[in-house]
């Protein structure tokens, strides 16, 4: 069934047997499409008695994902623009969005109507605060006790509590047209001038086809997606999706490090059948993958989705190995809703690549300005109906970026002989930390601002986990030290988390051109040097081959058939007897003695390579 | 067979409400059922259990040396271990009977294994309350497998509602019964044994090797038909528990036996003796010794069973010596033929080391042995 409107998506679930399925599944509670349908519409019929109308732009702002979803699916259906500000945002930064925005009302956390001076700047605009309820000791006992909910004066104008002052409206809604603007998120420029990327509803809903499409989705699916939703792979890819299939959304928790373990077990905890993340995560994954490796081994998961940033090759291959699953590879921008190009399962892609675009179209052109040829590098171009109106306010911009409804994606590709795409560079200054993008010259902006600093630049090194981090190269002011630390602690009010160097490198000067711009080539150059004189932290490949061999000669398995990746379950060799052999050829091969607690430990080579790492710095 | 049941029966409530109650709560029920069990089948294993749990768990976590924390821990439980195999406690009345108290074998066990996981900093992240779940989990108190802590805690944290598991658990508790009561209790103690005892004296020879195979059948049969029980529990509640056999009759050489018997405990061995011996000594011989006779004494501190261990470690030794032989070479050109001798010589060498502990005395055995080398006809 094609859906054209954002109407019909609403109308085929008023009249949908899956009501009671389940749309949110969180770590506790669980919310069905009834309640989702029913909230929805209450929240219709408290715009209309406030008297907001179709295209009136609300900034919505709140830690609660359920609210988030909640009041971005009711937005969608009354016709109002949602101005996604992550709730995170420094203020400096959220004031040039309000600013930019001009918006007719705000959706907020009762605490960031304070922090950012809603009431007091914008008091004629609507306001919506959420105050969210917190569960109360004793609740338990209330409800068999029959006690009702007690609201005082405080949370009675706020949200949720005042659903339950509005009935849901039966008052028909205007059916909002394709052309008509659907959410707006601020993605790049500076921090005082922010750019806005506008799309509209049939970007939207284009682009939901589509990625139903390359990821065979259906009411049965349950997307596993903890994103941050102030981010088009968060809030599209999650809640959106997942309505637009009236499948199920999982988000039992939002990721951090230390709840790798939980991310594991809810894939088969949750049932997850699409698991839609970033190459980091994938990455943080697959190192502390040890005895999880069955993890995605359930009879119902189908597929892993990386979305946001590139996903290395060498990374590709060996989740795919370890975990026994497969991985669709998706390209795309948030000036794009969120794909273009997809390696898919089925058909089957060629790994390492982006796959082809998938109902767009896409072309390369080169510096000469002519279509690229096969395996000839140039800039990726793509047109669909999924692609941006334009940023907000900002017409310079967009010309910039929109040629005759091509977007120039400033990502240089190639496409090879079968016509599968890679993205080989980028012309933009970005960078892509984890699926985060980051622009240096804002970074680069606040240092300056520090009356120490005499000159800096910030820029993007490879990094392990997260492709690329953020790091500054800094120059003093004469006779004056800067600690690390200090800087940190003056950029943090300034810039947003993931802005925030993640190491910072002291120059007495920075390289310059003739015309005395910082070379940012020559800079990276310099890190480069300095980080590896303090670092050496790494096997390299001479060792990984040791490791290998003496694997090969004690487990008795051809050493081509060896990876890293294998464990003392994997290599059948590997009994008690194999395990001494192995151990004392490593032993006498690079002159180290194993502790006890170390030769009980070593169960992998990869353990084995930490081990011997360690041992070898310490010697 | 009687105790099973009882075990079943009071499984039986605790599966209805772990299964009813708040995600959080899930697991009271099952801990609680525990401790009736052992408060109504022995109190002082209850007692033993609780204690060792509280001390092993805060020595564990508070104590500023983790060595010397292991240290406590292993030792208290090696004493606690040896107090009971070495019939100390009926002599200090301690206890009635030279009966181990229930499930001793298998949670002393359990908690050394979580003493040395902490020491080489193994353990996943958890609480109190996940190691008393571990160790208050009926389903494998009596009967073992000795399953690790971090299997549990994960399966514990992935726990859901699976049809296919709990058809799987109930399949395999039939599975279980039915090896114990019609292959075991009927076939084999009723049907096999009444014809061996009615062969006549004149086949000595057959009926003494009937006997040793009655004898191997029915221990696997008994003791895998149990695991299987234990298993099948296990998964009712959500749990995968690992294998304890793997058809060991089908083992290719003596190695490959121990890695198809009693998985759980010659793992636990090979963990947790062989490997730190190995370590100290560098010598696989030695190392593969201690393990087989912790092994044989886990199951009785007596002369037998050292026998019996000595005599297998030899073998696990004589076939790592074979193992890049010329002879093993030469084989490796007829595959069928080399597999087949394996089992062939494997599964008699097990069967005739289990005379050494089938019979009551040493010179029981010897008597079978000569009867098998015709040397007393």
């Amino acid at each position: 069934m094609h859906i054209s409107n954002i109407s019909e998506v609403f109308e085929t679930l008023e009249h949908s047997k899956f009501q009671n399925h389940t749309f949110l599944q969180e770590k506790s509670k669980n919310i069905s499409y009834k309640q989702l349908l029913n909230d929805v519409n209450k929240l219709c019929s408290y715009f209309q008695k406030n008297d907001l109308k179709p295209g009136d732009k609300i900034i919505l702002s709140t830690t609660n994902d359920y609210y988030t979803a909640l009041f971005f699916i009711a937005f969608l259906k009354y016709g109002i623009v949602t101005v996604f500000l992550d709730p995170e945002v420094q203020s400096e930064r959220a004031k040039a969005i309000i600013k930019k925005s001009e918006v007719n009302g705000f959706v907020m956390d009762v605490a960031l109507f304070t922090s950012r001076h809603i009431d007091s700047d914008n008091a004629a605009l609507f306001h919506l605060k959420i105050h969210e309820e917190r569960q109360k000791k004793g609740k338990l006992l209330n409800r068999l006790l029959k006690q009702k909910k007690t609201i005082t004066p405080e949370t009675k104008s706020t949200f949720p509590s005042i659903l339950d002052t509005v009935t849901a409206s039966h008052k028909p809604l205007i059916k909002i047209p394709p052309s008509h603007l659907a959410y707006i998120i601020f993605t790049s420029g500076t921090t005082a001038a922010p750019k806005g990327v506008r799309i509209t509803h049939e970007n939207l809903l284009t682009h939901l086809h589509t990625l139903t499409k390359a990821y065979h989705l259906d009411h049965e699916a349950r997307i596993l997606n903890i994103l941050m939703l102030y981010h088009a792979d968060g809030c599209i890819q999650g809640p959106l999706l997942t309505l637009f299939n009236q499948a199920t959304w999982v988000r039992p928790f939002t990721f951090d490090v230390s709840n790798i373990e939980s991310l594991f077990n809810a894939i088969y905890k949750y049932r997850v059948t699409h698991f839609i993340t970033v190459p980091t995560v994938l990455s943080f994954m697959e190192k502390f993958k040890d005895s999880y490796e069955d993890s995605f081994q359930t009879e119902d998961f189908k597929c892993v989705i990386s979305v946001a940033s590139k996903l290395e090759e060498k990374l590709w291959y060996d989740f795919e190995a370890i975990f026994k699953t497969q991985i669709i590879n998706v390209y795309g921008l948030t000036e794009t809703v969120a794909g273009s190009l997809f390696c898919t399962i089925n058909p089957p892609c060629k790994k390492g690549t982006i796959g082809l675009p998938i109902d767009c179209k896409a072309k390369i052109i080169t510096e000469n300005g002519v279509e690229a040829k096969a395996n000839e590098e140039g800039v990726l171009w793509l047109k669909g109906n999924h692609i941006f109106k334009g940023y907000l306010n900002d017409e310079e911009a967009t010309k910039a970026i929109l040629q005759e409804g091509w977007l120039i994606t400033g990502d240089i590709a190639v496409r090879d002989t079968k016509g599968f795409y890679k993205i080989v560079g980028r012309t933009k200054n970005t960078i892509n930390a984890g699926g985060i993008n980051v622009y240096p010259e804002q970074v680069t902006e606040m240092i300056n601002t520090n009356p120490k600093i005499l000159e800096s630049i910030c820029l993007g090194i490879p990094d392990t986990n997260f492709g690329e981090k953020l790091v500054s190269a800094i120059v003093t002011k004469p006779n004056i030290t800067l600690e690390k630390t200090e800087l940190i602690a003056f950029l943090r009010p300034l810039l947003e988390q993931s802005q925030i160097p993640k190491d910072v490198f002291f120059f007495e000067t920075l390289p310059k051109g003739l015309s005395g711009k910082i070379q940012t080539n020559e800079v990276l150059k310099l890190i480069i040097s300095q980080r590896k004189n303090i670092k050496t932290d790494t096997l390299n490949e001479t060792h990984q081959h040791i490791i290998k061999a003496s694997a090969s000669e004690a487990f008795g398995v051809a050493i081509d058939k060896i990876t890293m990746m294998d464990t003392s379950k994997s290599l059948e060799g590997w009994d008690s007897m194999g395990h001494l052999i192995f151990i004392t050829s490593l032993e006498q091969q690079f002159g180290i003695q194993f502790s006890t607690s170390e030769m009980m430990t070593i169960n992998s080579l990869k353990t084995t390579e930490a081990i011997l790492s360690q041992k070898l710095k310490d010697v | 067979m009687n105790i099973l049941l009882i075990l079943i029966g009071f499984c039986i409530p605790a599966l209805i409400l772990s299964w009813r109650l708040p995600e959080k709560l899930q697991f009271i029920p099952v801990v609680l059922v525990t401790i009736i069990f052992l408060f109504y089948k022995s109190p002082l294993s209850l007692l033993l259990l609780g204690l060792s749990c509280i001390i092993n768990y805060h020595v564990l976590k508070y104590m500023p040396s983790v060595t010397a924390a292991t240290l406590v821990v292993v030792l208290q439980m090696c004493f606690i271990f040896l107090f009971f195999k070495l019939d100390y406690a009926v002599c200090f009345n301690v206890s009635q009977s030279s009966i181990l108290p229930l499930g001793l074998s298998y949670y002393s066990f359990r908690q050394i294994h979580y003493a040395i996981e902490a020491y080489k900093k193994q353990l996943p992240k958890h609480t109190f309350l996940d190691y008393v779940n571990y160790l208050f989990f009926l389903p494998t108190l009596l009967v073992g497998p000795i399953n690790r802590f971090q299997t549990f805690i994960k399966d514990y944290n992935r726990r859901r509602w699976d049809n296919r598991l709990f058809s799987m658990g109930l399949e395999r508790i039939l599975y279980g019964l039915t090896k114990i009561t019609f292959l075991g209790n009927y076939i084999i103690t009723r049907k096999l044994n009444t014809f061996i005892s009615s062969i006549s004296d004149d086949y000595l020879w057959g009926s003494t090797y009937l006997k040793i195979v009655s004898f191997f059948a029915n221990s696997y049969i008994q003791f895998s038909g149990y695991s299987d029980v234990a298993i099948g529990l296990s998964l009712l509640f959500g749990f995968k528990v690992m294998e304890n056999f793997n058809y060991p009759f089908l083992a290719t050489n003596i190695a490959d036996f121990w890695k198809r018997w009693h998985i759980s405990l010659s793992d636990w061995c090979k963990d947790y003796i062989f490997f730190p011996f190995l370590s100290i000594t560098r010598n696989a011989k030695l190392s593969i010794l201690i393990s087989m006779i912790t092994l044989g004494l886990w199951h009785e501190i007596s002369i037998r069973y050292i026998l019996w261990a000595l005599l297998h470690a030899l073998a696990i030794n004589i076939w790592y010596k074979y193992e890049n032989s010329f002879l093993q070479k030469k084989l490796d050109h007829i595959p069928l033929l080399k597999k087949g001798l394996g089992i062939f010589i494997t599964i008699h060498f097990v069967m005739f080391s289990f005379v050494i502990v089938s019979e009551n005395t040493l010179n029981e055995s010897l008597e079978v042995f000569k009867t098998l080398l015709v040397l007393n006809i």
